[in-house]
């Protein structure tokens, strides 16, 4: 039977991220280390992505209140290495995770939305319960879905017709996956971050944030962290297909973070309110 | 001779997001909702006035903590259906005349501890339904699946998508 790398190799293409954002999410997993030189130049070497750093830097949200943003070195200074890192990160992200996924019957955007809200709602979790960095959570709850673009790409029309013949009740997403391909999206997305070289952190949170039981580590900060990320935007609602929200709750990642009911309706509140800050209130989709 | 302009589906479509409320009393228009999840999409619609309404709320109610009082009314139950209500009524509607409906409350699976946001959604509806003598026309709530809500401003037919498929909540 062929490995899931092997199964990655079968694909003419893969979903791919630029060089610039493979580099800054590398570099955020050298936590308080990374430099701003470093992230700086790594920004410059992209001008679409200096552009639009430059742009969200001057726009009504983060402009400062004299005088304009005129460099990275400026809008490093005035919003800070995370604020930087993770707006080049989503901003790069957006259009591989915008498309339309057919297979769980995501319309354009709508898998973009729920990255952006299981990224914002982990960052969220992140600062609340000091578990992990936010800026890393926000980077494992964007990225945490990945691998619905891989099992689209290797499955297809096949991936709809499972998808939707589960028939009523409360099947589980991921077993129902297991059981018609072998893997899930959370296994194949985490073999692509292992081929982008991710930090492990990352990996682990991709591979387990739906099952953090599974975790042989019994889920690290940053899986506990982005599965109630994922809670969060399952009952948002954002990026939700056809696979609705048929994905298990971990009890015991609740009790070991310490979230309380009152804490998850507050975590809910605060991505509600940084979601708009970041696209509006707009649950369009391009259909 | 001119013939008249065609309203294309995008023009037809008003979009209802995440804790947001929409009302209008135009019949060329359908007011949307898109992946209700834990949320509540309620329409409320008066078939004489042919004006109607939306609110996707995503929590019961504000509670008593003080950061959350000056938040977004829509967001929550307790303080967007009494918003909904109202607003329709400005435009024109009429209490006795209304049709109500509403999807969502859908749960994530668990086998443990819950916090049952869409169960505690609901029964604040209920709640809030209850004091007021409001009566459901149609209801589609809890699960595990996500709903997408629309409501025909022309017609008052309420459609769900739940995968993949359009059922119809309600119609005349």
């Amino acid at each position: 039977m062929a490995t899931l790398k092997e199964r990655l190799e079968t694909l003419d293409k893969l979903p791919s991220l630029p060089l610039a954002t493979l580099k800054l999410i590398r570099i955020l997993g050298h936590g308080e280390t990374a430099e701003y030189e470093e992230v700086e130049e790594i920004i410059q070497t992209d001008p679409a992505l200096t552009s639009a750093i430059l742009k969200t830097a001057n726009s009504a949200l983060f402009a400062p209140k004299s005088g304009k943003v005129a460099t990275i070195g400026d809008a490093l200074r005035n919003l800070g290495l995370r604020k930087i890192q993770e707006i080049a990160i989503a901003h790069q992200a957006s259009p591989v995770l915008g498309k339309a996924v057919e297979g769980y019957g995501l319309l354009g955007g709508q898998l973009w939305q729920g990255a952006l809200a299981g990224a914002l709602a982990s960052q969220v979790v992140a600062a609340q319960t000091k578990h992990c960095p936010p800026g890393e959570a926000f980077v494992g709850g964007l990225l945490r879905d990945i691998g619905k673009l891989v099992m689209q790409a290797l499955f297809g029309d096949q991936l709809m017709a499972s998808n939707l013949n589960t028939g009523e009740g409360d099947w589980n997403q991921c077993e129902l996956e297991h059981r018609e391909f072998g893997f899930d999206h959370c296994e194949i997305g985490s073999e692509l971050a292992l081929l982008w070289k991710l930090p492990e952190s990352l990996i682990r949170a991709i591979r387990f944030h739906h099952n953090p039981p599974d975790d042989p580590e019994q889920g690290g900060p940053l899986v506990d962290v982005v599965h109630i990320g994922d809670m969060i935007a399952l009952a948002m609602g954002c990026g939700t297909g056809v696979d609705g929200l048929h994905y298990e709750a971990s009890p015991e990642c609740m009790e070991r973070i310490g979230f309380k009911r009152n804490d998850f309706e507050n975590a809910m509140i605060e991505t509600k309110l940084r979601l708009d800050a970041f696209i509006g209130n707009k649950t369009d989709t391009q259909d | 001779m001119s013939s008249a302009p065609q309203i294309t589906p995008a023009e037809r479509k008003i979009v209802v997001g995440v804790g947001d409320l929409k009302v209008s009393k135009d019949p060329s228009k359908d007011i949307y909702t898109y992946a209700l999840g834990s949320c509540i999409g309620i329409t409320i619609f008066d078939p004489e006035t042919k004006v109607g309404g939306m609110l996707h709320f995503m929590l019961p109610q504000p509670g008593k903590d003080k950061n959350r009082l000056d938040l977004n009314p829509f967001m929550f139950g307790s303080t967007g259906i009494p918003q909904l209500f109202k607003q329709c009524y400005a435009l024109g509607a009429v209490k006795e005349r209304l049709i109500v409906c509403a999807a969502g409350a859908a749960e994530v699976m668990t086998h443990g501890k819950s916090f049952a946001i869409g169960d505690r959604n609901r029964t604040i509806m209920r709640k809030i339904f209850w004091k007021n003598n409001i009566v459901l026309a149609a209801e589609d709530t809890g699960g595990n699946d996500a709903r997408t809500m629309s409501l025909a401003l022309e017609t008052g037919t309420v459609t769900l998508k739940i995968r993949g498929k359009e059922v119809v909540l309600w119609q005349p």
